[in-house]
């Protein structure tokens, strides 16, 4: 049975139970201005930007919260809606106090957006700006600046519908409504850097990455958390060779549209100074020195020729780097084994699994290393994972290391390894949804190789005959990989080039 | 087709000519002459060209009357500047400083600034200015890159200008 037709912008649109004109138009691709509508919370219709006209009705109307009926007619362009929205741009932009220059939202600012678009140069309301609160911590982590505010309650709403936490709250009114903490000192729940994201305008800024880059200096890309096994998808952003941020991506299937504060300030391990920039080997005097490649490459195929042994991978390599460990301990007549620590999980995102990828070890048939054991190769990126005691005990001669702390002594051969932030590849997450991690080139050092290329250098070292395959051709492998047999793979992730050699 | 070619002899020097003493006479003669005479171009560096307010010389930045640095590090001259002569990096200003945000490095790379004066035109806050400074110089390269304090001592104050955090 039809629900019948509604027309927005001359396009004949099916009606959808419960979804409002909003919602139709956006699935239509009408893109319609809006702060205060969130696909993930309740509607509150309060901020009036996504008003448009209904023929026949002789008000503008708020698309957010409009039901459709059917035979209605809606136009988003028209004078009169066009019109209704420039008044509602002047009204909230009476009291904003254009601090843009100082404001790290400049540049992703919704409000700094449409006013571009539709460009009013000068205020009509004579009266002198409000002064409100500025620069109040929310908790630790958070900075509010009521000034800048548009109420529009999206932050409120998180609090109150998604962690039901409710440390928030709006107090005042008229030109002095604020938004105030129920109560003093931190957020209570591990989520509230979520409203940084959501806050349309700068009136909620991250504590940690205050000031540090200008929004269009950085470089973007689409990446995963590697925190725990949930894997949020994430973009992770950089400038100058430094990881600066990490926000959420929408990904119904994963994390919908957030993501835990633990994961987000988690990037930091990618610009600690011991990081590793050079491939190092350990010369006669027992010290490691700076070497090339080729170098490294031929002492690490001398130091594992003929001594069998094992492989030590860490829980959040990707399934290609994980492959191509168990075809190096093959070769060395040892197994590959992986490593990856749990934790606390909760009933929303974090789950106890801190293994970005365990659950493609698993697949890959992986064996779980659960305490310390000889292993002649040992890649790892993040400590916990592979602990200081399975780091020092294995005695391993061939290390692939992020941080030039977590070398072990016995290593003869080391190679820096780049985060996750920097290197391309396929991770598992906890449900068993295969998903792609893509290299920022803004972060990190310059000229890391890839892994995937090194792991098949020092394959051919010991084996004459190895024939590379690149990483178009360990992804067929794992694919052909009965275990794989039923699993869905990334859409055009070697369509994208991602797949394509390294 | 054959080019025609006419030889023209040259004349020898005589034995004057090679003395090169009278060409040395004429030549002196000339210079003391001028000596005494009104002077055509400016006697540089003693004397020194007064230019205009609007001179387009070396960017600087100032403060304004109150003493406050007016740069808030919003990085837009950074952006803007065609050879990236600029290197900004902020920092939050001390607790119940309004602004609160400040330069923490200032770097403007005179090896590198073609004086086109587009950082002031984009500053917001009227901080970064196009002096009347025209000699610019360093015994080395790094000489020539001016830091932060140094920029606000070439700037010094001015007064007019907007002062937008002024109630804040
Ligand atoms: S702080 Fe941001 S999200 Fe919260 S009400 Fe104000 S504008 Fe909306
Ligand atoms: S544009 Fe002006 S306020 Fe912004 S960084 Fe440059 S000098 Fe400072
Ligand atoms: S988006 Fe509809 S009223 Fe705010």
């Amino acid at each position: 049975m039809s629900n019948g037709k509604i027309t927005i912008d001359g396009q004949v649109l099916d009606i959808v139970p419960g979804k409002t004109v909003i919602q139709i138009a956006n699935d239509a691709g009408i893109g319609v201005q809006h702060y205060c509508y969130h696909p993930g919370l309740s509607i509150a219709g309060n901020c009036r930007i996504c008003q448009v006209e209904v023929e026949g009705w002789d008000r503008p109307q708020i698309s957010c919260k409009l039901q459709p009926s059917d035979g209605m007619v809606v136009h988003t362009q028209s004078e009169f809606a066009k019109d209704a929205r420039e008044g509602t741009m002047e009204m909230l932009l009476v009291n904003h106090p254009l601090d843009c220059p100082i404001c790290d939202q400049a540049g992703e600012c919704h409000l700094q957006d449409y006013s571009y678009e539709v460009g009013q140069g000068a205020a009509s309301s004579p009266t002198a700006k409000t002064n409100l609160p500025k620069n109040v911590p929310f908790g630790s982590k958070i900075v509010y600046d009521a000034e800048r505010c548009i109420k529009c309650t999206l932050c409120v709403r998180f609090c109150e519908e998604v962690t039901e936490t409710n440390e928030l709250a709006m107090a005042g009114r008229s030109d002095h409504e604020i938004v105030i903490m129920t109560s003093q000192g931190e957020f209570e729940t591990p989520y509230s850097m979520n409203i940084i994201d959501l806050c349309p305008v700068g009136a909620l800024t991250s504590r940690d990455f205050r000031f540090k880059s200008r929004l269009w200096f950085m470089d973007f890309a689409e990446s995963v958390c590697t925190g725990c096994a949930r894997g949020c998808n994430v973009m992770t952003g950089g400038r100058d060779g430094s990881f600066l941020r990490m926000e959420p991506r929408e990904n119904q299937a994963v994390n919908k549209w957030w993501m835990c504060d633990a994961g987000r300030l988690g990037y930091k391990a990618a610009n600690v100074a011991s990081r590793l920039e050079a491939p190092l080997v350990r010369n006669a005097d027992g010290a490691l020195v700076q070497v090339n490649w080729e170098r490294a490459i031929s002492a690490a195929g001398a130091a594992l020729k003929g001594a069998p042994g094992d492989v030590l991978i860490d829980g959040g390599a990707t399934l290609e780097e994980m492959a191509l460990a168990n075809d190096l301990a093959a070769a060395m007549g040892g197994k590959a084994k992986y490593a990856a620590a749990t934790g606390e999980g909760d009933d929303f995102l974090v789950v106890a699994e801190k293994g970005a990828n365990a659950a493609g070890a698993e697949l890959l048939g992986l064996p779980r290393a659960k305490k310390a054991s000889a292993a002649s190769v040992v890649i790892v990126e993040r400590g916990q994972h592979i602990t200081a005691s399975m780091r020092d005990k294995s005695g391993a001669v061939v290390v692939f290391a992020m941080d030039g702390e977590h070398v072990p002594d016995s290593a003869q051969v080391v190679f820096p390894l780049p985060s996750s932030a920097e290197r391309n590849g396929l991770l598992v997450n906890c449900d068993g949804i295969v998903q792609a991690i893509s290299s920022n080139t803004a972060i990190g050092p310059n000229n890391l190789a890839d892994p995937i290329e090194l792991i098949e250098d020092i394959l051919g070292e010991l084996d004459d005959g190895y024939d590379w395959r690149g990483r178009d051709g360990v992804l067929a492998s794992i694919r052909a990989l009965p275990a794989f047999a039923k699993v869905d793979f990334p859409a055009g992730y070697e369509a994208a080039g991602v797949g394509a050699g390294s | 087709m054959t080019a025609k070619v006419k030889l023209v002899k040259r004349r020898r020097s005589t034995f004057l000519d090679r003395l090169y003493f009278p060409a040395i006479v004429t030549g002196l003669g000339i210079t003391f002459k001028r000596m005494f005479k009104k002077k055509e171009t400016m006697q540089f560096p003693e004397e020194r060209w007064t230019v205009r307010e609007q001179y387009r010389g070396m960017p600087v930045l100032v403060e304004d009357d109150e003493g406050r640095p007016k740069c808030v590090a919003c990085s837009l001259c950074e952006y803007v500047c065609p050879p990236k002569a600029i290197y900004i990096v902020g920092r939050e200003l001390e607790d119940g400083n309004t602004v609160e945000r400040g330069p923490a490095v200032f770097d403007l790379n005179m090896l590198r600034c073609i004086y086109c004066g587009l950082c002031e035109e984009a500053c917001p806050e009227e901080a970064i200015f196009m002096s009347e400074t025209y000699m610019v110089w360093g015994a080395e390269r790094e000489d020539m890159i001016f830091h932060k304090e140094k920029l606000y001592e070439l700037g010094g104050v001015r007064a007019q200008g907007v002062k937008k955090w002024k109630d804040k």
